[in-house]
């Protein structure tokens, strides 16, 4: 089949647009076609919640292998769950293999919901290798996705930076109008988490902990000062700019945060009134209004439980206890709210700890550091079940942890079937981020939900599209550019680009195709008109035989420029001023001066930024006397300054 | 090549306000401008003269008395009764104007205890032990200001024995949670794993074997009165500490591994024996250079940098090192060598303001600190106006608004591991500054100009910056009627580094918002003749909004 007839049909129908090989295309009529692409329909929606669960949550009392009860008890004689009465464990599935069944501790009630609902899966036993049994180790080794054998705190990145950089490199550090929203959020913890750490060790996130949302920006605007005119290159420097560029990052995403927030609701749902019940309200909140983050991370703290884990006589209850209820009853309520507003099908929600407990109790009511345990995914998009079996509780080693040989799966196993199977990287993506090494787990995601390898970010793989990419952008002179490039023409007479604003589309240019050709051509073209405001470009090509394929539209935002802030000092000038301007936006514009009789004296361009400009004007040469100061630019309308001369 | 030796020149202002930046919380012109005068080496001997506390200990709100040693039972609750100490530890940060308090909060940061758990009583013991330790407390042979003191009183603490479960660990039920810590955090450090359970400078099985070593000790409720409990009270640091139990200790030989030269530990034969076998545990690991290379490190990142380059391992780590070795651990002789060292002024190699200087970021403490002794801002009395003092002014505003909101919850830090800004790669001070704590590090010049807390409702108990009057009278400007002096004046004092000419000029433009210099000649002596301020106020304030929230100002 030859690929070109594929692209006949495009624009034909009205689908929502999706997002392939960084180039928006409609969906086509080609039956065969529509199947591969609906595929790709809303994978580029999708998003992860990460929840840690700090302190090291104790698997064992979180799920019971029910097949070893009798050695499970005998090892917590005080700390163990009954397997009748009251507070007893709960036989999550009864219909599975006795060797793969499990008790799950009676807090956790709606996780048996969820996994009926079909929502929710556990993995059993994971981990990784050469295992670290420090809080602080293991927890750079789960967010940093590296193991004992590579050093804790190696290269200070962590596995969601490198995704990001790696999978979204025009959006990572680079908030814009087409992606406005920060790839990353967190929340709980005022830490910057070092997931969120690319490899130049930038955290590529937004941390609201704590904060109202609500409130965000109102509270961010006006804060702070201006950047340096002149960079340092200096420790100090460096440190400047770093408060600087957060200053910045959490400026633009604070407003946009605000915006999708107070544009969002939840439903009736009721999640607990807890820290994390709280985070993960704000997440469903930001969702529903919008927002496309990619990875949210979440945190709850209290899971080192070296005593006083359970109440003694009633190990049901206490500590650990309340802190499964409230993790699976703030899920539950997190999951039903995002069903109730339309968002069910976008959130993947994986839970995980930096170990798990010592498989013996320490007779201080608690438990020891261990080392693998649970994780856990929820979502409409995952596919419920048990990954793994049970352990053996008799394979442990002097000191009560689990053997080596008891680890089922390394937890990047886990995250790079996430990023592959959900978020839709590639192994092109996924080597850089360091997760491709790892086997992928099948059944984690449902199969109808699995990206398929076409639509993979990013991808380079042959595409049944002959655009390789169309951008627009805004030049220094408020232009809007125009650049697109093919990679295999056949019968295309010529391309148009389109513009529309408030729903009226106006031809801005005509290229003529450069003819049949297998290898790249690259075209161009400018609007030298811009409307102010948000406008769409789009491209149509259009065949001999007049056949259209069209791409996605493309904002541009051109803001009205405002001067903020304009004035002369000193004056009167002596042998030079200074002339001081606040704009919106970046402008070319040229500064004239002239004398009483009109004469101009000077003609000074000018390169205004957008934020605080000043700008320096000679004048010793001149004569004594009033000068009238003009700043012209086509955007800007200034009233004509006063400068008095005097020495 | 970093250079540890000392650096002799007269400091000036520049580096005196480095040094004193980065060793205490008050900052006064007065304190500046003697500091400017001396030597690295006078000014450290100044720093390391005995602090004295203007209250040998905090007020009870209620009763309006001592309640710790003059043994009188205090009428508030105990959530009550710590916030007075905590608060008191910080009005005397602010008092003092040698290095004690920051040297104590350095030890804090190491020798965590959240102090939501325990007694009041209990978490004075435990800020008492930094105090002797940055006092260099002595008791015949008995010092202090080693660093292995203080480890080994840390043992015996009863806030830490509470809070790393040492009460719990017994010889039928071993606790490993404060052996892990007492080797990864307190003492020695991880080096790279090198296997399974294998840290290089210890392994899984020491924690198992130092957690046997350690059973047995027993906190002791902290009873009312001086020294707390006779029965109970240390004889070295004269502070009620917890007790041995023989009968819950594990009384087996404890073996270590190689990383500890296969050191076989003796098991105690009675209750005395316990503290035998105790100090035989300490002082195996204080035998290990890796103890004193990793102390090195932590005096290095609070007080420096925490960018340690191998040329920075070998030429100021290794000789930091050497000091603790050769003088069993005193950390004030490692402090005052790096504190003087060319090193620490950047003043080692041809480029003396690209290293040091300016390069780490305040903590929030640090900036409230600093604005309250450099803008001479009074608190309410601890005694007239203890309510405002110790409830509104240093709990509701100070903990929970100005640290604990932006992301430095003062002495209930949620980890082990303590503040993120001292131990977590990469950022480490950076970790003071993001999306979750700008607003309200930002917000503390309004809290200090209003008098209100800003970020919740209510007022902070009356501390206010008149920042007209301070202006009027400061001799910090040389000039107030010139605007250009006025904003020179301001910043000298406050930024790490002198700015460039545009830097000034931006905050000369945001003060002046168009007069001219001329115009505010006139504003100013209108006020001076009239005392009515209406015209000044708010250009001043927002002068002083703008440079308290500068990224200079963030910056130490």
């Amino acid at each position: 089949m030859k690929r070109r007839k594929f692209l006949k049909n495009i624009g034909k129908i009205s689908a929502a647009p999706i997002l392939l090989n960084g180039v928006g295309l409609q969906a086509m009529s080609d039956s065969s076609m529509l199947n591969f692409l609906t595929t790709c329909i809303g994978v580029g929606d999708r998003s992860i919640v990460v929840l840690f669960l700090k302190g090291g949550n104790d698997g064992l009392n979180t799920i019971i292998p029910i097949d070893q009860y009798s050695t499970y008890i005998g090892h917590r004689p005080t700390i163990g769950l009954p397997d009748s009465g009251a507070g007893a464990y709960i036989n999550l599935d009864t219909t599975l293999s006795i060797t793969d069944q499990v008790g799950i501790h009676p807090a956790m009630a709606n996780f048996k919901s969820m996994y009926e609902a079909g929502k929710a899966r556990m993995i059993q036993a994971v981990g990784y290798p050469t295992f670290n049994q420090s809080h602080f180790g293991s927890s750079d080794l789960w967010l940093g996705g590296r193991d004992g054998s590579q050093g804790v705190g190696a290269s200070g990145d962590g596995w969601i930076g490198r995704f990001f950089e790696n999978a979204y490199p025009g959006i990572h550090s680079n908030p814009n109008i087409e992606f406005p929203d920060p790839l990353g959020v967190q929340l709980g913890d005022r830490k910057a988490s070092l997931a969120f750490h690319d490899c130049s060790s930038v955290y590529e996130a937004v941390n609201i902990s704590g904060q109202d949302p609500a409130a965000l920006y109102g509270l961010l605007n006006g804060l702070g000062t201006a950047p340096h005119d002149t960079p340092l290159a200096s420790e100090y420097g460096y440190e400047i700019d770093y408060i600087t560029d957060v200053e910045n990052s959490t400026n633009v995403y604070g407003q946009r945060i605000t915006d999708v927030y107070n544009a969002g609701t939840n439903s009736n749902v009721v999640y607990p009134n807890s820290s994390l019940g709280n985070q993960l309200t704000t997440v469903a909140k930001l969702l529903s209004g919008g927002s496309k983050t990619k990875v949210f991370q979440l945190h709850r703290g209290g899971f080192d439980t070296h005593s006083n884990q359970v109440v003694a006589g009633s190990t049901s209850t206490g500590n650990h206890a309340n802190l499964l209820s409230d993790v699976f009853n703030s899920i539950k309520a997190f999951h039903d709210d995002l069903t109730n507003l339309g968002v069910g099908n976008k959130v993947v929600t994986v839970v995980f700890s930096e170990f798990s407990r010592r498989i013996t109790e320490n007779g201080s009511i608690g438990t020891d550091h261990g080392n693998y345990g649970p994780m856990f995914i929820f979502g409409d998009a995952v596919e419920p079940g048990i990954s793994g079996t049970n352990f053996d509780l008799t394979a442990i080693n002097g000191s009560g942890n689990m053997n080596v040989s008891e680890m089922q799966y390394d937890y990047r196993s886990v995250l790079k079937t996430l990023l592959q199977d959900w978020m839709g990287a590639g192994s092109d993506i996924l080597i850089p981020t360091q997760l491709d090494s790892y086997p992928l787990i099948s059944g984690l995601i449902e199969s109808n939900e699995v990206v398929d390898p076409s639509c993979y970010l990013g991808s380079t793989a042959p595409l049944p599209i002959e655009l390789k990419y169309f951008e627009a952008y805004l030049n220094d002179e408020q232009k809007v550019e125009l650049e697109w490039a093919t990679s295999s023409e056949i019968d295309t007479q010529y391309f148009e680009i389109i513009r529309q604003q408030d729903n009226e589309e106006i031809l801005i240019s005509r290229v003529e195709a450069k003819g049949d050709n297998i290898t790249t051509q690259v075209y161009d073209a400018i609007d030298e008109n811009p409307l102010i405001g948000i406008s769409y470009y789009k491209l149509r090509s259009v065949d001999i035989d007049g056949a259209e394929q069209h791409s996605d539209w493309h904002a541009i935002e051109i803001k009205e420029v405002q001067i903020e802030h304009i004035k002369i000092y000193p004056n009167p000038a002596i042998y030079d001023f200074n002339l001081v301007l606040t704009t919106s936006q970046s402008r070319i514009a040229i500064l004239e001066m002239f004398d009483f009789s009109g004469k101009m004296v000077r003609s000074v361009p000018l390169n205004i930024e957008e934020g605080f400009n000043k700008f320096r004007v000679e004048v010793a040469d001149l004569p004594i006397g009033q000068y009238i100061v003009k700043i012209n630019s086509e955007e800007f309308d200034i009233a004509p300054l006063q400068v008095l001369v005097n020495r | 090549m970093a250079s540890i030796a000392p650096y002799t020149s007269v400091l000036g202002h520049r580096h005196a306000m480095h040094l004193l930046r980065r060793t205490t919380f008050n900052l006064s012109k007065s304190i500046i401008d003697a500091c400017a005068l001396s030597t690295a080496e006078d000014a450290l001997e100044d720093l390391f003269a005995v602090n004295s506390l203007n209250l040998p200990e905090p007020i009870d709100v209620q009763t309006l008395e001592h309640f710790i040693n003059l043994g009188i039972e205090p009428t508030s609750n105990t959530s009550n009764q710590k916030s007075y100490v905590l608060s008191w530890w910080m009005e005397e940060a602010l008092n003092d104007s040698t290095i004690a308090h920051k040297l104590e909060f350095f030890l804090h940061s190491i020798f965590i205890t959240n102090n939501s758990i325990g007694q009041a009583r209990e978490t004075y013991d435990y800020l008492n032990l930094f105090r002797l330790s940055s006092t260099r407390y002595t008791n015949g042979s008995f010092e202090m200001d080693s660093y292995k003191s203080l480890a080994l009183k840390m043992i015996t603490d009863n806030a830490m024995l509470r809070y790393l479960n040492g009460r719990e660990n017994t010889s039928t039920s071993p606790n490993e949670n404060f052996a892990r810590e007492f080797f990864e955090l307190f003492t020695i450090g991880k080096g790279p794993q090198i296997g399974v359970g294998n840290y290089t400078t210890y392994t899984e099985d020491d924690i198992v074997e130092g957690a046997k070593l350690l059973t047995g000790w027993i906190n002791r409720t902290r009873i009312l009165g001086a020294g707390g409990d006779p029965n109970y009270t240390d004889p070295d640091t004269q502070i009620q500490r917890g007790d041995p139990q023989y009968s819950k200790h594990d009384t087996t030989d404890k073996h270590f591994s190689s990383a500890f030269n296969s050191r076989i530990i003796t098991g105690a034969v009675d209750e005395e024996d316990m503290w035998r076998e105790l100090s035989d545990y300490v002082n195996m690991i204080f035998d290990s250079d890796a103890t004193a290379i990793n102390i090195a490190k932590k005096i290095y990142r609070y007080f420096v940098s925490s960018k340690i380059s191998t040329e920075i391992e070998t030429d100021i780590i290794a000789p930091l090192a050497d000091t603790l070795i050769n003088n069993d651990y005193k950390i004030s002789l490692a402090i005052k060598q790096l504190l003087k060292s060319e090193h620490f002024y950047d003043m080692d190699d041809s480029n003396s303001t690209d290293e040091i200087i300016g390069s780490v970021l305040k903590s929030p403490f640090e900036m409230l600190t600093q604005t309250m002794s450099f803008f001479e801002i009074e608190r309410p009395n601890y005694l007239t106006d203890a309510d405002d003092h110790y409830n509104r002014w240093y709990r509701n505003t100070v903990r929970y608004v100005i640290t604990s909101m932006a992301g430095m919850p003062i002495f209930y830090p949620d980890s082990v591991a303590g503040y993120p800004a001292y131990y977590q790669e990469p950022g480490y001070s950076r970790n003071w500054f993001n999306g979750a704590t700008l607003i309200a590090r930002y917000k503390q010049p309004e809290i200090l100009l209003t008098g209100n807390r800003i970020l919740l409702s209510g007022n902070n108990g009356g501390v206010q910056l008149d920042f007209v009057k301070y202006v009027k009278k400061s001799l910090v400007f040389s000039d107030p009627y010139d605007s250009q002096a006025l904003v020179d004046d301001l910043i000298y004092y406050l930024f790490p580094e002198p700015p460039l000419a545009d830097r000034v000029q931006y905050f000369l433009d945001i003060f002046l918002d168009g007069l001219t210099q001329i115009n505010w000649w006139d504003e100013w002596n209108k006020y001076i003749l009239t005392g009515d301020d209406s015209n000044v106020k708010l250009p001043l304030e927002t002068l002083f909004k703008a440079v308290l929230t500068s990224q200079e100002y963030g910056l130490k």
